[in-house]
């Protein structure tokens, strides 16, 4: 039988705001251990709470980034449960009025868009974090992380497959990105995810019974997860069997999730209206103010990008997407450089020492007047573009300019024909075969040559000139 | 009324509180009185009223988003009962 | 010496501004109080006699350069032990935080600091003010020393009894559902809860956080206005603080309420009232009229599901609020645990009273899923009418004046065995907090034992002036026959 996959996912986002939601701790990250820490983040009685404003204002943008309806009025509840990293042995969070709701977002996927409806986004704190010693029959306690600003963006289940998943993470974190509420670094737990898998034969109208997947730390943990989680249902009911309603924990060194507790243990959180905070009004004119602040969104970027720069819909969609490469990219360009050219480069080289840094785009060390520097010399000649690829490592880990680390290495492109033509020289007495090769009518004896010269110029030479100056040898050995 | 030991030992799980076999049957008494006395509310027509959720009628009490001292780590571990390597200390957790 | 301790703040303050005593003395004179009547008494946990002295010192240079100006400089307090003092035990009464410091100061007692009273110690009361005899502390019975064979009330109970057996000259109490106004009337002082929001709640240990308030017990009603002055206010670090107008609580203190309109609510002389505190109550309000205020019959029908509705959302809150007492952070930790929910399950069951785990049990659930809107989403609508029916009295009265207590104190053991009757002794003080107004009781004679009767006046939202008023008229009256209370 053919199954269809039904994904919900539920985003939680740190925000980026210089102190917690509830106190005047600093929120940042890393740190020696229970330094950012107050009575009231760890939860010493008597300690009182009082809402960062900057909270409320980053999550109503969202809200309206996400086309959300914002709540003229909510409150915060009290989910009541225990465990060492909740100083209060209950999260202050929202119930059942949350702060934006009833909104969706547009992802990419087969070259076409698609809605996924985003059910809710409500305020909450973070949790302390727990560090476990190696070996000991102890655990350790640091609430540093504590009381850290969290959204979490719950959306219908609306996704089909694994791959419509991970393009909607990247827009939710495209979006977050883009309007500066989050910083979505993945490797610092600031954006986490549960996952709501259920699977039901292809046509059937009613949902399959879910499993919902907590611990996913990494967008590609989340499509394993997912995947896993779709073949483990589909399993069990080709093997007649059903699939239970239950939480289960993903273990991402495994590859597999196992069963943390069943419907019937499932908890029983007793929410209540928190009574230390006072409830939430949000009229129109304070809405009408944010949205006035909203910065382009990634799908408009995309749009722009295609009609004004002429991009290939790919192009415009991944620098959309990435506040940090749009803003290098727009930069460039005003600079002067070609969108297209700007682009490859963008997606292409810088993309790739991105990757292997595991640093976001927002870090690029250099600005667009330092990357238009570099393509500048290419297009007029002052280096080849092979020496270009290896000048922006450079700019990446030295932090110093193209023009600085061309003139201190000597990188400059060679254009002096005479040099070249002894280099030439060089190269043809070394290669003897090859020029044989060449005189017996073998044309793809020149493209050798030619990386030969390239090479003993150390990557310097101007192509061009090695072109015209080896036919020219050649033609004088013939 | 009393309320079942059963449901008294779920309340005592949800509270995290070990009761001997005694203090349930005392708690499945008194809270089920409780209860029982509590009962009268359901007397009362509240169909039209609304909850009063709030203690003060106020709204939006916000704080502005700047960062002051946190306090020392040492005054946030001195009461600690079990503190190691600038740590709450407990015994090893598994979830 | 003693005698000095026998004076009310405002008398103290005037020798101290004139010099006829200093800081130091009257410090010193207190702490032998203490020692004296301490083995008898109980009043307090923890008498803090270094740090008193200290500061007694530091006022008394401050007031001789004329530094210090509140008029509670100098003057010997002691403060309730759930509420936060820096680097000072705050136990709450309970195992659970037997060994409990704060590194931080509540907002009023840094308030009272800033005023340069002299904080003499941490006083009694019910664990985690769950109570109405102070029974329920884990570590001493506090006696009435009015009668010490009686409980002082609670859960303020080592608060009222301080100032009754001239301890202190104040102390501080917090009152969720009579914890301050209870005891003062039991022990023949004055108590009294203001508005809710009017005193930050900051640093005070919460029992349920939408009910809780701060409040002075004292000797007399100027007293109360001049503690009050102090320690009211709006605070930043509470959310549920009213951004509300500083008043002159002094200047309300006239000694006339002529015109007044006083509400005497049918509801409260009913069933159980001690017919001895009825009398005295009705007297009371004979005083009144003959003073030229008006005595209006009114009805708060809604008294009948006050207790009720008290102890579902107060327990539902407390249940919450108690959870944090986890052996991990402070306080009291089991020993011993192989495991986290050993530990959890052991540090609570050994940590908490019994009276505690009765109201965590309750309040866990209504909370649960199932009973939730039965019972406590019931309960917030309940409150709702309740809040309603005084905003219909406030409509044609100034201010009710009621029993505070429908019994005079009682013997030790007497109700602590069936806790609904316990209870019951809050019936006429629970509606307040749930509608979050402001009421002080005050000594009105003796019952046939004589044992100290209280009197109540509740005010409109944010009225303290017109409690103040009204009380301190009554507190000035000679004309009828109420007789003064001593101790024993």
């Amino acid at each position: 039988m053919k199954y269809e996959t039904v994904i919900g996912l539920e985003v939680h986002a740190e925000l980026a705001t210089e102190t917690k939601i509830y106190c005047s701790c600093a929120n940042q990250f890393g740190g020696d251990t229970n330094t950012r820490c107050c009575p009231v983040c760890v939860g010493l009685p008597g300690s009182l709470p009082v809402l960062n404003a900057r909270v409320v204002e980053y999550a109503i943008l969202a809200g309206l980034a996400m086309h959300c309806n914002i709540a003229e009025q909510c409150k915060q509840d009290r989910k009541n449960y225990f465990y060492p990293d909740l100083p209060k042995a209950y999260q202050i969070s929202q119930f059942d009025i949350p702060l934006c709701a009833d909104g969706y977002v547009e992802i990419d996927i087969d070259e076409a868009t698609k809605r996924i409806g985003i059910t809710r986004i409500h305020i909450e704190e973070d949790a302390g974090k727990l560090l476990h010693a190696e070996g000991g029959n102890f655990s350790l306690v640091d609430y540093n992380r504590g009381g850290v600003p969290l959204i979490e963006i719950v959306s219908e289940p609306d996704m089909r497959s694994p791959e419509e998943a991970a393009a909607y993470l990247e827009t939710i974190k495209s979006i977050l990105q883009a309007i500066g509420v989050s910083d979505c670094k993945m490797q610092e737990g600031s954006l986490r995810c549960d996952i709501n898998v259920s699977v039901r034969p292809e046509g059937q109208k009613e949902f399959g019974v879910r499993s919902e997947c907590k611990n996913v730390n990494s967008f590609r943990a989340a499509v394993r997860a997912i995947r896993y989680e779709r073949d483990r249902q589909i399993a069990v009911l080709e093997a007649g069997g059903v699939v239970e309603q239950e939480t289960r924990r993903w273990d991402d060194a495994k590859g597999e999730s196992y069963v943390m507790r069943s419907k019937e243990e499932a908890h029983d959180y007793r929410y209540f209206p928190e009574p230390d905070l006072m409830p939430i009004h949000v009229d129109a004119a304070w809405v009408e103010r944010l949205r006035k602040t909203l910065p382009e969104l990634p799908q408009e970027k995309k749009r722009r990008y295609k009609s004004d720069f002429d991009l290939p819909d790919y192009d415009a969609g991944l620098l959309g997407a990435s506040v940090g490469l749009a803003t290098i990219f727009e930069a460039t360009v005003t600079e002067g450089a070609k969108p297209k050219l700007v682009s490859n480069w963008l997606l292409g080289d810088i993309s790739k020492i991105l990757n292997e840094k595991g640093i976001e785009a927002t870090e690029i060390p250099f600005d667009g007047k330092a990357l238009f520097e570099l393509l500048a010399f290419i297009e007029n000649g002052t280096i080849t573009g092979t020496i270009a690829k290896q000048v922006l490592p450079k700019m990446f880990d030295e932090g110093k300019s193209a023009k600085q680390i061309v003139e201190e290495e000597g990188l400059a492109q060679i254009n002096d024909e005479g040099a070249i033509a002894s280099l030439i020289q060089e190269v043809l007495a070394a290669n003897e075969a090859a020029v044989q090769d060449f005189r017996s009518g073998k044309d793809r004896a020149i493209g050798f040559l030619t990386g030969q010269v390239m090479r003993a110029s150390k990557g310097k030479a101007n192509p061009g000139v090695i072109q015209a100056k080896l036919r020219e040898a050649l033609d004088a050995v013939k | 009324m009393a309320i079942e030991i059963k449901e008294i030992e779920h309340l005592a799980d949800l509270a995290r509180l070990a009761l001997s076999e005694k203090e349930k049957e005392q708690l499945s008494r008194e809270v089920g009185q409780m209860i029982e006395f509590a009962d009268k509310l359901s007397t009362l027509d509240t169909t039209d009223t609304d909850p009063t959720m709030f203690a003060a009628n106020v709204y939006n009490v916000f704080r502005e988003d700047e960062a002051m001292p946190s306090l020392p780590t040492a005054a946030i571990l001195q009461n600690a009962p079990s503190a190691d390597m600038e740590c709450f200390v407990v015994p090893k957790t598994v979830e | 010496m003693h005698s000095l301790c026998k004076m009310t703040a405002h008398a103290l303050s005037e020798k101290l501004k004139n010099k006829e005593i200093s800081a130091l003395e009257l410090t010193k004179a207190q702490l032998a109080i203490i020692k004296e009547k301490e083995p008898e008494i109980e009043s307090y946990i923890t008498v803090t006699e270094d740090t008193a002295l200290e500061k007694a010192a530091e006022v008394d240079k401050k007031l001789a350069a004329g530094e210090s100006v509140s008029p509670l400089a100098g003057i010997p307090m002691g403060i309730k032990d759930n509420i936060s003092t820096k680097g000072i035990l705050t136990t709450c009464a309970s195992k659970m935080l037997y060994n409990y410091v704060p590194p931080f100061n509540a907002t009023v007692a840094e308030k009272l600091d800033a005023a340069d009273s002299v904080m003499v110690g941490k006083l009694n009361m019910d664990e985690f003010a769950m109570g109405s005899s102070t029974e329920n502390s884990y570590f001493k019975k506090t006696k009435n020393p009015r009668n010490t064979a009686c409980v002082p009330g609670g859960s303020s109970g080592g608060a009222a009894a301080a100032v009754a057996a001239d301890e202190a000259v104040f102390t501080l109490g917090s009152d969720t559902g009579g914890s301050i106004r209870q005891p003062a009337s039991l022990c023949g002082v004055v108590g009294m809860k203001p508005t809710y929001g009017l005193v930050s709640r900051y640093g005070l240990v919460a029992f349920a956080s939408s009910l809780d308030q701060i409040g002075p017990l004292t000797k007399d009603v100027t007293d109360c206005a001049m503690v009050l002055q102090e320690i009211a206010g709006w605070d930043k670090k509470d959310s549920t603080s009213l951004p509300a107008e500083k008043l002159s609580y002094i200047s309300a203190l006239t000694g006339e309420c002529k015109g007044m309109r006083i509400g005497l609510p049918r509801e409260y002389f009913g069933e159980g009232l001690d017919p001895n505190v009825r009398e005295a109550t009705l007297r009371a309000a004979g005083a009144y009229e003959k003073m030229g205020a008006e005595i209006v019959d009114c009805s708060l029908p809604m008294l009948a599901y006050a207790l009720e509705t008290y102890y579902l959302i107060s327990s539902a809150e407390a249940s919450s609020n108690l959870a944090r007492y986890d052996g991990v952070r402070y306080g009291y930790r089991a020993e011993n645990c192989k495991d986290l929910d050993e530990l959890f399950l052991r540090t609570r069951s050994e940590g908490f009273g019994t009276e505690v785990k009765r109201r965590i049990m309750l309040g866990t659930f209504v909370l649960s899923s199932g009973y939730y809107d039965a019972y406590y989403k019931k309960a917030l609508k309940t409150r709702t009418l309740i809040r309603q029916d005084f905003s219909n009295v406030f409509k044609k009265c100034d201010c009710i004046l009621t029993p505070t207590s429908p019994v005079t104190a009682w013997k030790f053991g007497e109700k602590s065995e069936n806790p609904l009757q316990m209870y019951l002794a809050d019936l006429y003080t629970v509606s307040v907090n749930i509608a979050g107004l402001p009421a002080l009781s005050m000594p009105y004679g003796t019952d046939d034992g004589g044992l100290p009767i209280g009197v109540q006046l509740i005010g409109n939202t944010l009225c303290e002036n017109t409690v103040l008023r009204a009380a301190y008229a009554l507190e000035q009256d000679t004309s009828t026959g109420k007789t003064e209370v001593t101790a024993r």
